[in-house]
């Protein structure tokens, strides 16, 4: 006999066993020797993805659909194929950065959008309501089932008894207090729930187990074994349709792999056991093929049961749901209806416990939290505790979830297939999918896009499925189906747009994918990221690059453009030594040598440790962060990085005007360096210039010497000649090193000039009287164009006159020989005093016109047969002109030849005197 | 018959110097002014040796030497090579140059008489 | 080749071996009125096809699968310094 009361006592007795187990989990955990450390519990634990819609409505929707049931389970097994690529990534990510919610991965990174977690929250939570409802319809119409053992009777519809009789609300309370107490136990708020995980585990044994056993009865029990089974069904023939050639076709299937393939990760109790609960990565190679597994092995039965129970109701008078349950009833199997019984539980139980935990955590930390810390209720950021709101807010938020799920059940759940309820959920879910995987493969996708995505896709979520199932239900005009809003048929919700001839489930999913992905794309294409939308993008996308930095204590997990990088680093060890670096770093991680534009974090620590080099490590992190985008510390500090930004932005661009500083004395030491090797150089020249210029003279008066001193009978004309050439080389001689020294000392300042109030035309005079011997015995001409009054210049008087005397003497020496000419032009140009000296020679070429007044530099047209001079001349007129504040220089003379010019400042007008002049107003 | 001496140099004393002293020597004396005209100079007349100061207007020594050496018919030519700067490395670039012996200034004038007759030889008929 | 590489590739096949092997084409074709040991031809070909991806997986996942993996949250004995919730006042 099942007694009610004895269904109940197994029933609480069951749920106390796991709360044991829970219990024991966790005070494991809490000693630090976890039982839940191995991939066998967490593949277990993912299995609570098979809900009473797997141990119910599966066995339902074989006995109308054949082998439609199986697409929701090769789903997940197609997203574990790409495990590698999805799963591990997200989990990577989580840990990295401390999520522990679908929501909270969302939000964060689309820039820790409040708006966007919370979104996803609000569609969570309508999304899953469905699926809650679906376990809590499962949970009572089974125990309603069971009570009336030994008949097989269908229960009476629930909203036709009141709520507090309903056992469905029963169920709905008792489920709320063992999510209460599984989750919300720990003070702590800790996100990790190991005894959770672990009753869970358990109860995807009992729930498998259970199954299996039902099904084995049938097969083994009821029929010798499968041939037989499937022989008795092929005769007849409605049955055999089930399992050969489908009306419906498969179109409808590839929507139901995608859908699974989305619920696996987005549903929020699988992120909560495979992601959040994940405690060891190593253990999803083994899960990611365990999972799968235990889904084929629960998934052999169905179709065996749903033929066996189609058998053995060809009347169908009971509900294809039950017939996990029925069969072993009608067979008079007690116990095996009974553990059927605690499977089905087990498997509602799992997925309401686990459900509920992860929206209340969503819930709280997502939706509610983030608006009581705005309106500041109550003073709550200044509260240091906040655990026990915390909480009370879990606890509240578990209660309101199963109490919709709840009302979603009695209002409209009643009338419609677990499948159909569980397919609306997953496709609601499935909306969080383009943002979830878009941002962790698109660096460019924007909040904005996230937004606009999930808000399209919900919204035709909501028109093409949910508010058609209330229709039907009757809490809405079914005219709004079946003629469109307003009689508007291009907007009947199962047919969108003229989209028809597809089941409603493709049909929005369709449409709902395209809006939310359109969207998504749009959005984020049309949209810039903020600062820290692209950070978390970097860091989302780029997470395998890290992940061996997970808890570092330098990492950066940002990037940089390469230029800015190669700048930083040329401003310290130099450009080319940057240069090197950066080609042998890239050599050596096989990157292409080329420049990238974007350096991945690993290079922009690299650059970091090579300024530490130089600079410290502290200024090297400051002078990076000054190029990098990114964070230098843990992502939980990136608020207060922003906060400080002011501050770091502050103290780097102290740090830069150092470093420009550094730069600019470094840039001058170089110059100094240069000059100076420039001037040792010129050093060495002129010292070899002045050994050359010595050597010259010296080497005729000392070879003409010991001419003369082995040759003693030498005619006497030869002699003289030699003689004289002697006494002028000496003179020549004497002259220079004059010369040199003197130059030496105007150059090094030690000169001693009198500077007095000079009339030029004295000056010029004494010249022409002392270069008048240059011009004895040649055809020149020498003549003296002077203004009448010159004005007085302030110089010393012989230096000037020395001025004067070489350049007559340079002019005598290349004019014209046959007919030379050579003059002197003085007066006052521009308010100066200036004096020119033209000839009729060669004249200057333009090239020369500097370098001639350089030592020792000589046109380079030499002229043969004309005396060398020192090549001291000029370079000593040029000092003596630029002491007494003047300027010197050479251009071609009018007609031929060369004028060498200059002018001196004046220092008094002409005397008052002075015809024509005003001079006295000078004065 | 008498060797010739080609006498390059562009300081006029010195080159009087030099001609006394190689015409006392036995030598007959050409003179060129600076390079370009001593390489025509050997062109239309080949010296048997040339005294050839470095720094030259227009072509300096070592264009003349290296233009001499690269010309298979001039090859007995010998070449001594003056100059007023004492640097080592102005004589290791003559002899480099092909030069046969490197003179500094100021010279003796008996070094440079046994340096050309020893270059020579002794005189065959 | 390295090994993640080759995993990655592998897990590309498998993902589109099973893509074609549950395309709707092929279960039409599998859809006949046939039975193999007993089982009908769907039936079986679908757990068949499906054991054959899993067995895959479980050949990739071996292989070490991407960069070497460590470990996430390896607790210390005495536990409770586990960073807290998601309360952000905290």
């Amino acid at each position: 006999m099942l007694a009610s009361w004895s269904i109940l006592v197994v029933a609480l007795a069951y749920l106390c066993l796991l709360f044991a187990i829970a219990y024991y989990g966790d005070k494991r955990a809490d000693a630090g020797r976890s039982i839940i450390g191995n991939p066998y519990i967490y593949a277990l634990s993912m299995a609570v993805y098979c809900t009473s819609w797997t141990f119910y409505g599966s066995v339902g929707r074989a006995a109308s659909g054949g082998m439609d049931f199986l697409p929701i389970y090769l789903g997940p097994t197609l997203t574990f194929v790409l495990w590698g690529f999805l799963l591990r990534k997200i989990i990577r990510i989580c840990k990295a950065h401390r999520i522990t919610s679908i929501a909270d991965f969302i939000s964060s990174r689309y820039g820790k959008s409040a708006l966007l977690g919370g979104m996803v929250t609000l569609i969570a939570v309508l999304g899953i309501t469905p699926y809650i409802a679906l376990q809590l319809k499962a949970v009572s119409t089974s125990f309603n089932v069971l009570v009336q053992y030994p008949d097989v009777v269908m229960p009476p519809i629930s909203s036709r008894v009141p709520v507090l009789k309903d056992t469905a609300f029963l169920v709905a309370l008792l489920m709320a207090v063992f999510a209460i107490l599984f989750g919300t136990r720990h003070i702590d708020a800790s996100e990790h729930h190991e005894g959770m995980v672990a009753a869970i585990a358990f109860e995807s044994i009992v729930k498998l187990v259970a199954f299996l056993a039902v099904g084995a009865y049938v097969t083994f029990g009821l029929y010798d074994g499968f041939g037989d089974l499937f022989a008795t069904a092929a005769r007849a023939p409605r049955i055999s349709a089930l399992f050969t050639s489908n009306d419906a076709g498969y179109g409808h299937w590839p929507t139901l792999i995608l859908l699974s393939m989305a619920a696996i990760i987005c549903l929020p109790r699988q992120f909560q056991v495979a992601v959040v609960e994940n405690v060891n990565e190593d253990h999803l190679k083994k899960a990611v093929w365990l999972f799968p597994l235990y889904l084929l092995i629960t998934n052999i039965f169905v179709l065996p049961i749903a033929i066996g129970g189609l058998l053995h109701f060809p009347d169908g008078s009971v509900d294809a749901d039950t017939f996990v349950l029925t069969v072993p009833m009608a067979e008079r199997m007690e116990g095996l209806a009974l553990f059927a019984f605690i499977g089905g539980l087990s498997a509602a139980t799992g997925m309401v416990i686990v459900a509920a935990i992860a929206l209340s955590t969503m819930i709280s930390n997502d939706l509610i939290m983030p608006v009581l810390l705005r309106l500041n209720w109550r003073g709550l950021a200044e509260r240091g505790d906040l655990s026990g709101l915390l909480l009370s807010i879990r606890r509240g938020s578990i209660v309101m979830v199963l109490l919709l799920g709840y009302a979603y059940f009695r209002f409209i759940g009643e009338s419609v297939a677990l499948v159909t309820i569980g397919l609306v959920s997953f496709a609601a879910v499935a909306q969080f999918a383009p943002a979830m995987i878009g941002g962790m493969y698109w660096k460019g996708a924007t909040r904005v896009g996230a937004i606009l995505g999930l808000s399209l896709g919900f919204a035709l979520w909501l028109y093409t499925l949910l508010l058609p199932l209330f229709a039907r239900s009757g809490w809405l005009p079914i005219d709004f189906v079946e003629g469109g809003p307003f009689g508007i048929a291009l907007l009947r919700p199962y047919a969108l747009f003229g989209l028809d001839g597809m089941d409603n489930l493709s049909h929005a999913m369709f449409w709902s994918l395209a809006a939310n992905i359109g969207g998504y794309v749009l959005g984020s294409i049309l949209s810039r990221p903020g600062a820290i939308e692209r950070i978390q993008g970097a860091l989302f996308v780029d997470v395998s690059s890290h992940s061996g930095a997970f808890g570092g204590t330098s990492f950066w997990r940002g990037s940089a453009a390469v230029t800015d990088l190669k700048a930083l680093l040329a401003r310290f060890i130099g450009a080319r030594e940057a240069d090197r670096v950066l080609g042998d770093y890239a050599r050596r991680r096989g990157l292409n040598p080329g420049h990238p534009r974007e350096a991945d974090a690993a290079l922009v620590s690299f650059v970091e440790r090579l300024l530490a080099g130089s600079i410290g490590a502290a200024s090297a992190r400051v002078m990076v962060a000054s190029v990098a985008k990114g964070e230098v510390v843990g992502i939980e500090e990136v608020m207060e990085i922003l906060d400080e930004t002011s501050q770091v932005i502050e103290y780097s661009h102290r740090l830069e005007q150092k470093s420009q500083e550094l730069e600019n004395t470094t840039q001058e030491l170089r110059d100094a360096n240069e000059r100076l090797k420039e001037l040792d150089e010129m050093k060495d020249d002129f010292i070899s210039t002045v050994s050359h210029e010595l050597r010259t003279p010296l080497t005729s008066i000392r070879s003409f010497s010991e001419i003369l001193s082995d040759n003693p009978d030498l005619d006497a004309a030869e002699r003289d000649r030699f003689l004289a050439i002697i006494v002028k080389e000496t003179e020549r001689l004497t002259r220079l090193i004059n010369e040199i020294l003197e130059l030496a000392k105007m150059e090094a300042g030690r000169m001693d000039w009198h500077m007095i109030d000079t009339d030029p035309r004295d000056v010029i005079d004494e010249a022409l009287a002392a270069t008048s011997s240059l011009l004895a015995g040649r055809e020149i001409s020498l003549t003296l164009d002077a203004d009448q009054w010159l004005p007085h210049v302030h110089a010393d008087r012989d230096r000037l006159m020395q001025v004067i005397v070489n350049l007559i003497a340079n002019a005598v020496k290349f004019c014209d020989d046959s007919r030379g000419e050579v003059s002197v032009l003085a007066g006052q140009l521009g308010g100066r005093f200036y004096l020119g000296v033209l000839d009729n020679g060669p004249g200057v070429p333009p090239d020369d016109r500097q370098i001639i007044f350089e030592k020792f530099q000589e046109s380079s047209e030499p002229l043969a047969d004309r005396p060398r001079g020192t090549g001291l001349g000029l370079a000593i007129s040029r000092q003596i002109v630029e002491h007494f504040g003047g300027r010197i220089w050479v251009e071609d003379a009018p007609g031929r030849g060369a004028a060498f010019c200059f002018t001196l400042p004046i220092s008094r007008v002409a005397p008052v005197s002075a015809p024509g002049m005003k001079s006295h107003e000078a004065l | 018959m008498s060797r010739t001496v080609l006498v390059v140099e562009d300081e006029a004393n010195i080159v009087d110097s030099l001609s006394f002293l190689m015409k006392q020597a036995g030598f007959e004396v050409l003179v060129a002014r600076d390079g370009d005209t001593a390489i025509r100079m050997m062109q239309s007349r080949p010296a048997d040796l040339i005294l050839l100061d470095i720094m030259l207007p227009r072509r300096d020594g070592y264009e003349v030497c290296r233009e001499i050496r690269s010309n298979p018919s001039w090859d007995s030519v010998r070449i001594v090579m003056l100059t007023a700067r004492g640097h080592d490395f102005d004589r290791r670039k003559g002899m480099q140059l092909g030069a046969d012996a490197y003179i500094t200034k100021p010279f003796s004038t008996r070094d440079i008489v046994s340096c050309v007759q020893d270059l020579l030889g002794p005189e065959t008929s | 080749m390295s090994g993640p590489k080759r995993a990655a590739e592998r897990a590309v096949a498998t993902f589109l071996f099973a893509c074609v092997a549950f395309s709707p084409p092929f279960l039409s074709i599998f859809g006949a009125d046939a039975f193999v040991f007993g089982l009908p031809l769907l039936y079986f070909y679908l757990f068949a096809a499906w054991g054959l991806v899993i067995a895959l997986v479980a050949w990739t996942a071996d292989l070490g699968s991407g960069p070497p993996p460590q470990r996430i949250s390896d607790r210390p004995a005495g536990i409770s310094d586990r960073p807290g919730g998601r309360a952000r006042a905290g």
